[in-house]
Order: structure tokens, then sequence, then C-alpha cells
């Protein structure tokens, strides 16, 4: 093998590794935002769990956003180490529900509709999105005059 | 014929290890970048694959549980009973008053340190053969010592199943500091006002001195709770 050879080689052999490098580095980035939106997953479930858990009359309609590395549990815990890098948007509106098969029928309630969200250069971006309607049940509802 | 051969010039054979040397570096610098960023990949797929699992988990037992009856930092007690109490009525002889061991009504919860240090979230079911005929109902009750007693009793006497969830958790960070062990996390101490569980803990990985770690922390609320008259009589 001549001189020559051999570095063409070499030079081969480090175009292979930083091709391969740059494909992990970039499955890496994908799984960063999977485990991002893993993690949304679970803020958004946690706020949305807060509202369902609450007895009917304590809801009322707000619209708060908890700014990056803000974000608290019901009980006011700071959300641990993971979660600094994620914020909040919670949507609580008062909303009717209607039901297809039973024309004329309201379900009163609340929506509650939380976002999860990061920065993704300089941008916000929204990493998950859960919606759910807490119904007025009839032990909660008023008593009919 | 004659050949003539000539050796390499000591330039050349300077600038090639040069180039050689060069390239080895980079090769080298690139297998270690991969080797890091292959640790973090382990990590977060676990965080993610087994982060997901435990949601499911914990969100289904909340779907089935009606209430919980002891609420403590590393053992929660969730029961969830067959009959709702609008089926059996309420009153001291309604089957909503008892509650049947071999019926798979308890599901302890617990967070365990084991002997290297780590954590496993395990949980605790009541095992039917081993419950002595007669001895399987007991009554409900709001005191969360009366469980706790009844979950050693259990346990020292091999009666329940013993399912480890998950495995090599560790304290969650909160608040900056590390906290002294996973915990369950709930929206009221009051296990009659209480509708929703949780846990906050952390999946760890070493990579070489530095410490990967993803925090979790997930709550469900109790869908279909339902409040003992119990605690209507005992005034909670």
């Amino acid at each position: 093998m001549t001189l020559m050879e051999c570095l063409v080689a070499m030079v081969v052999l480090t175009i292979s590794a930083a091709i391969m490098a740059s494909s992990v580095q970039a499955g890496l980035a994908a799984q960063e935002d999977a485990l991002a939106m893993t993690l949304a997953g679970t803020a958004a479930e946690s706020r949305i769990s807060d509202y369902l858990a609450r007895s009917y009359e304590t809801i009322a309609a707000a619209d708060v956003v908890e700014a990056i590395g803000t974000m608290t549990s019901s009980g006011g815990d700071p959300f641990s180490g993971s979660y600094a890098r994620l914020g909040r948007h919670t949507q609580v509106t008062l909303a009717n529900l209607t039901v297809p098969d039973f024309p004329g029928l309201l379900i009163h309630g609340y929506l509650i509709d939380v976002t999860v969200f990061d920065t993704w250069a300089g941008a916000q971006r929204k990493l998950v999105s859960l919606q759910r309607f807490r119904p007025r049940t009839i032990e909660e509802s008023e008593p009919t005059p | 014929m004659s050949m003539t051969r000539r050796a390499f010039t000591l330039i050349e054979v300077i600038i090639a290890t040069t180039i050689t040397t060069m390239i080895a570096a980079t090769v080298i610098a690139l297998i270690d970048g991969l080797t890091g960023a292959l640790a973090i990949q382990d990590l977060r797929s676990e965080a993610i694959v087994r982060g997901a699992g435990l949601q499911s988990h914990i969100g289904l037992l909340s779907l089935k549980t009606r209430m919980t009856l002891a609420l403590g930092e590393q053992r929660v007690l969730l029961w969830l009973p067959a009959e709702t109490l609008a089926e059996s009525g309420s009153g001291s002889d309604s089957a909503f008053d008892r509650i049947d061991l071999v019926d798979d009504e308890l599901h302890w919860l617990e967070f365990a340190q084991e002997a290297d240090l780590t954590w496993t979230l395990i949980e605790w079911t009541v095992k039917p053969e081993a419950v002595p005929a007669g001895e399987s109902e007991v009554y409900f009750s709001s005191d969360a010592a009366f469980w706790d007693n009844l979950f050693v009793q259990l346990r020292d006497t091999e009666q329940l199943r013993r399912s480890p969830i998950a495995v090599n958790l560790a304290p969650p960070l909160a608040a900056g500091v590390i906290a002294a062990a996973p915990r369950f996390v709930w929206q009221s101490a009051d296990c009659c006002e209480n509708h929703s569980i949780g846990a906050e803990f952390a999946f760890v990985a070493l990579e070489g001195d530095a410490e990967l770690r993803s925090d979790m922390r997930m709550e469900s609320a109790l869908a279909f709770f339902d409040r003992h008259p119990i605690c209507t009589e005992s005034g909670s």
C-alpha cells in the first residue's frame, strides 16, 4: 500500500465516521424532542387531573400562563429539574356540551385546555395540547325550583 | 534491467505521521462523542418508554380506584371495590362497607429502596390463596394507621404478592435539591377528600463521572371517586 493510498483510506474513514456521528446526533435531537413531549404530556395531564379532581364549585374560568421554568403542582410545589425547560398555558372556559343523539340536551361544564410549550430556535414551540370537558354532575347541579 | 527504489524522505514521513495523527485524533473524538451520545440515548429511551408505561399503569389504577385509604410519601393504598356505592347502597350491612381481601380490592403502591440504593416501585396485592378461610373480610375504616398495620401483618404472613412496576429509580430533583427518596403526591392528605394520586421520581444513568437524570412527575385524577359514607360519619 502506498502512502497515498493509506492517506486516502484515512480520509474515507474520517468522512464515514463523521456521517455516522451526524446521524447519531440527529437521532439524539429527535429523541430529546420525544422526551420533552413525554414530560410535556405528564405536565399537561397533571394540570388536567388537578381540575378534574376539584369539586365543581371551586372551578372558575381562567387563562393562566406559567412561564418556562415556573410550573407548579396543584399543591404549589415547583416541578423538578427536567421540567425547567417547559412552560404551560391553561385555559378554563364555561362551555355547554351537546349530545348528537339527544337534541336539545345541554351538559353544562368547563372546557379545560392545557398547552405545554418550550422554546426552539428563539420561538415558542407547542409540545402537547390536551383538552378535557369537566361536566357538572346531577349532584353538583343547582336544585330545580 | 536495473530497478531503483527510493525510500521516503524524512519530510514525507513527518507529514504523513502528522496527518495520520490528526485523523486518528478526530476519529477518537468522534467515537468518544458517540459513546456519550449513546449513553444519553439509552437514558432518554428508558425515560420515554418506562415513563409512558408508568403513566399508563397509574392512569389505569386511578381509573378503577374509588378512594385512597392511606397516603404516605413512600406508600399509598388504593381501594378498588368491585361494586359502586350507588349499587350497594349505604349502611353498615352493605357490601360497600366490607372489603373482601380475596376480591382484589386493595392495591398498595410502595417505593422501596434496594441494597444497591436504587428504588423500586412495587405494587402489593393480596394473594387470595394465602388468606385463611373466614378471615377475608375487613370492615372499612378511614384510619390510615389501621391500613398500615394490616399491610405489615399481611406482608409478614406472606399473604401479599409483590409486583415490581419499575426498577432502578432515583429520588427526583425538586427546587434545586435532590430529594431523599421518590415520593407519592396527592391533591389532599385527607383520604375522604383526596381525588388524585401521582408520583415523583427520576431515571438516572452514569456517563463517566457525570450523572444524567430525567425527572418525572405524574398525577392522575380518580375518575370515579366514590366518597364512602363513613367519611361523613367521621366528620371528614
